[in-house]
Formats: C-alpha cells, sequence, structure tokens
C-alpha cells in the first residue's frame, strides 16, 4: 500500500499543487482540519451565474502528501461541476484519482479532508 | 541494558511481521504490549475463578474476591502504597477525572485557583477546563522554556499571586519525555502554602513504565497511572489518593451504586466505611485488575531501577543517532540542565522532518515494519505554542533494543529515498 501511496505522481502533486492559493472574489470561504493530526484545509469557492455549479475553486492547506495530493486532483475535477454531482463523490472515487487501489482507516481521513471541506462550503453557502 | 531480545519473546505480539518485516514497535508511549504472564493471567481468571467479588459466599465467588484483593495489593505495593489509597479505574483519564468530580467539585469556590501547565496531555487540561466551569474557579497556565522544560519560576510567580487549591502537572511528558522534578515542585507549593493547603496532582501515565514510584516518598495528593502503559491490560488504571484524603472524606465517591455502599435506606445512603470498597461503585473490572498485577509483578522481577537506566541508554542512543540527521529536529530536552546531572527526559524522542509531515514519515516507517506515533500526541497546546503541526514519536518499553533504534534510522534514510530529499 505504501508503494503506491508514496508514487512520485503523488508526491509531485503534493509539491506542485494544482489552483493553490486564495481565490480573488469567492462567494464561499470553508476550511476543514483533521482534529487526529491537526492538518487543515482552507477552500474558495466561485459559483456559476444559476449558483448550481462550482465555476472556480482555489485552496491552501498544510498536511501530508496524501491529503494535499487528494485536494489538488479534486481542485481540478470540480471546476464546472455541479453540486448534485459533487455531494454524490466518494471515497472511491477519490482512490481513483490518487491511483490507489486500498488505503488504511486512518489515511482514508487525511485523502478524504478535502473533499469534506468543499462538501461543507457547498452545504452551508 | 536489559537482555531485550530475550525479553522480546516473552511478549507473543512482537513476533509478528508487518510488511513481510519483523515488527519493531516503538509506539509505547500509546499503549505497550503485553507479555505472556499478564495474558495467562487474564485468561487463568477467567478460565477457573470468575465469578462475581464481595457478592456470594459460593467457592468462586470467594476466590474471585481472594484474587482481587490480592491483585490490588499487588498494585499498591508496587507503587510504595497502601492498598487502601489505591482507586482502580479505566486509565489515568478516569482517574484524573475522579478528582474533578470527588474532590474539586465539592472543594473548589468561585475565584479559587488550579495550575496546570502548557506541556500536560489533553487528560490534564480538559478535565480542569470543565471543572472550571462547574465551580468558577479559574485556570493558570505554567509556560514551558525553548526546550520544552516547566517554568519553574512561573510556578513560584503562580503561587505568590493566586489563591490556588490544585496544582496538577504532568511528571513525563509524553511529548518531548521531558520529566518535572515533583521534588522541586512539591518545595514551592509547600513555600507558599498558607492557612489552605494546596493539593498536587501528578499524572503519572508516562512515569510509571520508566521509573520506579513511590507514592510516600513521591509526596503528592494524587498520582495517576494506565495500566495499558506498563505491560497490563487496556481497561484498567488507577488513582492513588493520600490516606489522610480519603479518611476525612476531602476525597469523596463520583460513582455511586452497589458495592461502594454501606447502608441504603429510602431517604439517605452511607457509604461503606472501607477505603478499598468505597470506590468501587458496579462490579469491577477483576480480570483486568488481575492481569495489570500480573504486569506489576513481571516489572518488579525486572526492578523498575534497571528499567529507568535501559531507558536512559534508549534515550540517549535514540538522541545521538536521530540528531546525525540532518533533516531531523529533536523536540523537547537534549542536553542535561547543568554538566554531570542526568538528562531530564524519559521515555520517547519525537522529532520534527524539515521536509516531510510526520503522517507520511509514519507511513514510511511502517512499510518498513517500523510502528511509531504521528500527530499531536494529544497535546495540542504544545504543539501550538512551539507551532508544530505534527511531530513523529518514538518510545520506548523493556523489550526495545539500540537495533530498533538502528532499524528506525534504516527506516528514515528509505523517506530520503521515497522523497529524494
Amino acid at each position: 500500500m505504501t508503494d503506491d501511496l508514496y508514487r512520485e505522481t503523488i508526491i509531485t502533486e503534493a509539491r506542485h499543487p494544482q489552483n493553490y492559493g486564495p481565490l480573488e472574489g469567492a462567494d464561499i470561504t470553508q476550511s476543514q482540519v483533521n482534529p487526529s493530526c491537526g492538518d487543515s484545509i482552507e477552500v474558495y469557492v466561485k459559483l456559476d451565474k444559476e449558483g448550481q455549479k462550482i465555476a472556480d475553486l482555489g485552496w491552501e492547506g498544510k498536511g501530508c502528501v496524501v491529503s494535499m495530493a487528494s485536494m489538488s486532483f479534486l481542485s481540478a475535477k470540480v471546476k464546472g461541476m455541479s453540486f448534485v454531482k459533487i455531494n454524490q463523490l466518494t471515497t472511491d472515487d477519490l482512490k481513483q484519482m490518487l491511483g490507489v487501489e486500498e488505503i488504511t482507516l486512518s489515511r482514508e481521513k487525511c485523502m478524504m479532508m478535502g473533499l469534506m471541506a468543499i462538501q461543507k462550503a457547498l452545504r452551508d453557502k | 541494558m536489559l537482555g531485550s531480545q530475550m525479553l522480546k519473546s516473552q511478549f507473543p505480539i512482537l513476533s509478528r511481521y508487518i510488511n513481510d518485516k519483523p515488527l519493531v514497535y516503538l509506539d509505547n508511549a500509546a499503549t505497550s504490549q503485553k507479555p505472556q504472564e499478564v495474558i495467562t493471567a487474564i485468561s487463568n481468571y477467567y478460565t477457573g475463578h470468575n465469578a462475581n467479588v464481595h457478592r456470594g459466599v459460593h467457592r468462586l465467588s470467594d476466590e474471585s474476591t481472594a484474587v482481587f484483593e490480592e491483585s490490588r495489593n499487588t498494585i499498591a505495593k508496587f507503587f510504595g502504597a497502601d492498598s487502601q489509597e489505591l482507586i482502580i479505574t479505566r486509565n489515568a483519564t478516569e482517574a484524573i477525572n475522579g478528582v474533578a468530580y470527588g474532590w474539586a467539585d465539592h472543594i473548589l469556590k468561585e475565584g479559587d485557583v488550579i495550575v496546570t501547565s502548557l506541556m500536560e496531555h489533553h487528560a490534564n487540561f480538559v478535565v480542569w477546563q470543565e471543572v472550571c466551569k462547574r465551580t468558577g474557579a479559574k485556570l493558570e497556565l505554567v509556560g514551558v522554556d525553548e526546550n520544552g522544560r516547566l517554568r519553574l519560576d512561573e510556578l513560584r510567580q503562580k503561587l505568590e499571586i493566586f489563591p490556588i487549591k490544585l496544582v496538577a502537572l504532568v511528571h513525563v511528558s509524553n511529548a518531548t519525555g521531558t520529566v518535572n522534578s515533583v521534588k522541586k515542585i512539591l518545595q514551592l507549593i509547600k513555600q507558599h502554602q498558607k492557612d489552605t493547603p494546596i493539593r498536587l496532582l501528578i499524572d503519572g501515565a508516562q512515569s510509571a513504565p520508566h521509573m520506579p514510584i513511590n507514592f510516600h516518598q513521591l509526596g503528592a495528593d494524587f498520582y495517576a497511572f494506565s495500566g495499558h502503559k506498563m505491560l497490563g491490560p487496556m481497561g484498567v488504571g488507577g488513582l492513588l489518593v493520600r490516606k489522610e484524603l480519603l479518611e476525612s472524606g476531602e476525597m469523596s465517591p463520583w460513582l455511586f451504586g452497589g458495592g461502594m455502599i454501606f447502608s441504603v435506606l429510602p431517604a439517605q445512603t452511607e457509604f461503606n466505611p472501607d477505603l478499598a470498597e468505597r470506590f468501587v461503585a458496579g462490579t469491577p473490572d477483576v480480570a483486568s485488575v488481575v492481569g495489570l498485577a500480573a504486569a506489576c509483578e513481571y516489572l518488579y522481577q525486572l526492578d523498575m531501577r534497571k528499567i529507568e537506566q535501559h531507558d536512559r541508554e534508549l534515550v540517549l542512543y535514540a538522541l545521538e543517532k536521530l540528531q546525525q540527521i540532518p533533516e531531523i529536529k529533536i523536540i523537547g530536552p537534549v542536553k542535561s540542565l547543568q554538566t554531570g546531572q542526568q538528562l531530564d527526559r524519559l521515555g520517547s524522542v519525537a522529532f520534527l522532518h524539515q521536509a516531510v509531515h510526520a503522517h507520511d514519515v509514519a507511513q514510511i516507517l511502517d512499510s518498513e515494519g517500523i510502528a511509531v506515533r504521528s500527530g499531536h500526541h494529544c497535546t495540542m497546546p504544545l504543539h501550538n505554542y512551539f507551532g508544530w503541526q505534527a511531530t513523529t514519536r518514538v518510545s520506548f518499553q523493556v523489550y526495545t533494543s539500540k537495533n530498533d533504534i538502528d532499524s528506525l534510522v534504516r527506516g528514515l534514510e528509505k523517506i530520503k529515498q521515497v522523497f529524494k530529499s
């Protein structure tokens, strides 16, 4: 499992994350913390005109390779995606995004942190 | 050093392989592994003697009561306490909560002050925040210096200024390994104590496994410990309370029901005058108490003085090896306060990796069969104060050897390969 998680693509993604940084004119900002390790993510979401899709997204965070790479891949994927579809995203979708077949319970929390932040942002909008 | 290789063979789980590598267990501050003696003691209790204690006249109940009392005696003796001074709890956390409910709630009044510190485990921190909410008492925090040592000068200042009723401090930090001097703390308290007594609670979760503890010599009013960190089973620990506080009723029961009573009438209940029974409400976890007694016996046979020496050598060896790795920064004391003095650090060595997050460090070490802890180790106030997001901690037990630390160092080299840093 470890070799799977620490492939070069994942490490590179975490080191050079996509959509990193605050987004000017964001409609929603939301933060998510993993209380078991103190890792944190802040997401900035801009909605489309109809308010049904994510038009643009930026994020900042501190965390392990898994949480950072997962959030980075996710930030690219959810742009233009409808809220309904975003709310349907699951652990399996994120595993597929990261290219890992299995993940331990403790690391699943790291992987899911970004998605939790986005879903919370849409819920609280 | 203890004969760790021989000792390892007495702990069945240590023969496991993780990711096809022999397990190197360095997460002992979270919980220790259990020797066969402890596992057998628990199994023997259920196989041969199980019945409720202090309840029946039949043979099994009698045997169970005898083995329970004997186990309590063994545990109390291990800590240099009278059996009556031992209240069995689930763990150190519950023991500290016991002081909150059984002592603080009826002793503290609005305006009284509780002192604790920045280096505490949440168990000796959140409990007091909650007590303050209930009683109107105020919480004062003693800080730490740049090496993670308790600021005794700050403790002195607080003792001079505030109407303090309780000082609650950790004995050995689970994050930095810092050993607090109970002797110095007590001296300060005695110097400043006026008419009302200042009680001292010591959180011994990380000292009980690594150094000899004699409750009477220690001089604290309360001492809390967890059985599972000292080779015993999970779900059992204890609170030692100075007898005077029990006899005077200053420390009173906080759990009520069967077993702890003397007489129950419709209008009122009288508690059991037998101190050993007054704090046992409901059926206790006899098997775990038996298991903990077996662990105490095992540690006693090894000799706690030798165990402390063994631990000190491991701490120094780990510090020496880890300090040679440029990416690693040790947290907590690395040099003794004065030349020639022992380093005031026991049980563990935690560090920051400059390039790699603690979770990633721990995960890659796991792929080499090495179990370590990563995160804030339930010491968020300390981590926030220093700005550490997460640290990696290696912690020791009697079966830990220098070879295990060598394996750790090799594991850390793999991190370099994976991250090419």
